[in-house]
């Protein structure tokens, strides 16, 4: 399990995180929303190890997550903004580099499983540089499940991505989950919300204003919630609205 | 029990080694791939000798007797086209994201990232000596130099790394580099321009072991100084 516990973060003089307390299990997916700047990019970020919170402690499995070796990082998969590939390798090449980072044994037959899974085994020999958004984004997520981690960290994994890979990675993230894998993602979608989350933390001021279980909650109840944290700021509502 | 099933990486020399390797591959592969690191390093290299042999008209003497100081100029200008890119690299898609979310110690990239800039410096110097003698008929090629040449630019990249890593980590892309990296270049600078002048002129041998003391020492500190720091370097 991730524990969050009291974490603060600033940036010079801006307080992003605020004693904030989070926990993500095994076969869990967090849908987490917020404003624009609400500070998601950054809690995903201090859960995973890339920022240290200025206070508090982030803990896997008990073992703190500043304190114990590396071999802790193995455990996460992450998908952020930023694709974390080289632009000019092609998408075999980058995944081949990850792949010898973490000492993967089966990296034969785990890459084209990947590339199939994301539909990019016909352009595995090409450039990443070359590639859409959306593909590259689709292969970040193939980079991010390659060494199968037990907790998946996904910043707006969605954008960028064509209606057939919304869906095919929401099927995913039920399946990382069907197999006990803890799952976080950032959005703004009420859909994605109610097509793939099991509970959804609403972040607002440096904080988790609510949590609650989707199946406890109507998509206008949460809007409800929502509004009224954010003075009327809206979730998109995509297909639900 | 979780502790059990965690591998410490660092402790574990094999997998060491297979990251470090991997990332010198990868770099490399990408350089083969662009020529964009060497391209510029070697243009510019070429250039200051050219500028040095034409602009100055030295006689066949003198132009052996400041060889050691043109030599290490144009080494050390080139070598910062090179700790910038190799940063570059890093940072341009957030790969460095990817590199510090990977199981092992961060002192890898630190291995990784001199090992792949030392190899473009040295292509680069035995350029730059060929040029040398090409342009200036003499010859530089001896066992001595290019042995201060390797103590040197081990140096030189050893505290590049560092400062080129910092450079990016404060999210400085500007002048900043060169402003930190030459100051704490001057003693090594002086150490092998002075080592190379002796090495290729002849003159006091304890000078001269005084000089490689020097460089040996330099580059011992800054190699303890990544392999103790660079993890907390790399960290935010």
């Amino acid at each position: 399990m991730i524990q969050a516990n009291q974490i603060s973060k600033s940036f010079g003089n801006r307080r992003v995180l605020r004693k904030l307390d989070l926990s993500l299990q095994g076969g869990e997916v967090v849908a987490l929303v917020g404003l624009n700047g609400a500070g998601k990019t950054t809690l995903i970020r201090t859960l995973c190890g890339l920022n240290k919170p200025d206070s508090g402690s982030v803990t896997l499995d008990g073992l703190s997550l500043s304190k114990t070796g590396a071999g802790l990082r193995q455990k996460f998969g992450v998908v952020l903004h930023a694709t974390m590939l080289y632009h000019n390798l092609t998408c075999r090449e980058n995944l081949e580099f990850y792949s010898r980072l973490y000492d993967l044994p089966s990296k034969n037959e785990r890459i084209p499983e990947l590339l199939n899974l994301m539909d990019l085994n016909e352009r595995s020999q090409d450039i990443v540089g070359t590639l859409s958004r959306g593909m590259q984004q689709r292969l970040s997520v193939a980079r991010a499940l390659l060494h199968d981690p037990t907790f998946l960290l996904f910043d707006e994994v969605f954008s960028g991505l064509d209606q057939r890979f919304l869906s095919r990675i929401i099927d995913l993230i039920k399946k990382q989950a069907t197999a006990n894998k803890g799952i976080l993602f950032s959005t703004h979608d009420l859909e994605k919300v109610f097509s793939a989350a099991t509970r959804v933390d609403i972040l607002n001021k440096g904080q988790i204003a609510f949590s609650g279980y989707v199946n406890e909650l109507t998509p206008q109840t949460l809007l409800a919630k929502y509004d009224e944290l954010t003075n009327g700021a809206s979730l998109n509502q995509g297909l639900l609205g | 029990m979780g502790l059990l099933s965690i591998k410490v990486y660092w402790g574990d020399e094999m997998k060491f080694l297979k990251a470090t390797w991997a990332i010198l591959c990868k770099d490399l592969l990408t350089e083969k791939r662009t020529f964009v690191t060497m391209g510029s390093m070697l243009v510019f290299a070429l250039i200051v000798i050219l500028i040095f042999m034409f602009a100055f008209d030295l006689a066949v003497g003198l132009r052996k007797e400041a060889a050691s100081g043109i030599i290490w100029v144009t080494l050390c200008f080139a070598g910062t086209l090179s700790l910038d890119r190799t940063m570059a690299l890093e940072r341009d898609a957030e790969g460095i994201d990817g590199l510090r979310l990977a199981p092992f110690d961060h002192t890898v990239v630190f291995v990784a990232k001199v090992l792949t800039n030392w190899v473009y410096l040295l292509i680069i110097a035995v350029i730059v000596l060929a040029a040398y003698a090409l342009f200036g008929n003499v010859m530089l090629f001896n066992g001595g130099f290019f042995a201060i040449i390797l103590l040197g630019t081990f140096g030189y990249i050893l505290i590049g790394i560092l400062v080129a890593t910092l450079n990016m980590q404060i999210k400085s892309h500007g002048p900043l580099l060169s402003v930190l990296l030459f100051p704490l270049l001057i003693p090594l600078l002086l150490a092998a321009v002075n080592a190379s002048s002796l090495v290729l002129n002849g003159g006091d041998p304890a000078g001269l072991r005084t000089w490689v003391n020097v460089l040996i020492g330099y580059d011992l500190l800054f190699l303890a100084a990544g392999i103790l720091l660079y993890d907390k370097i790399l960290d935010e």
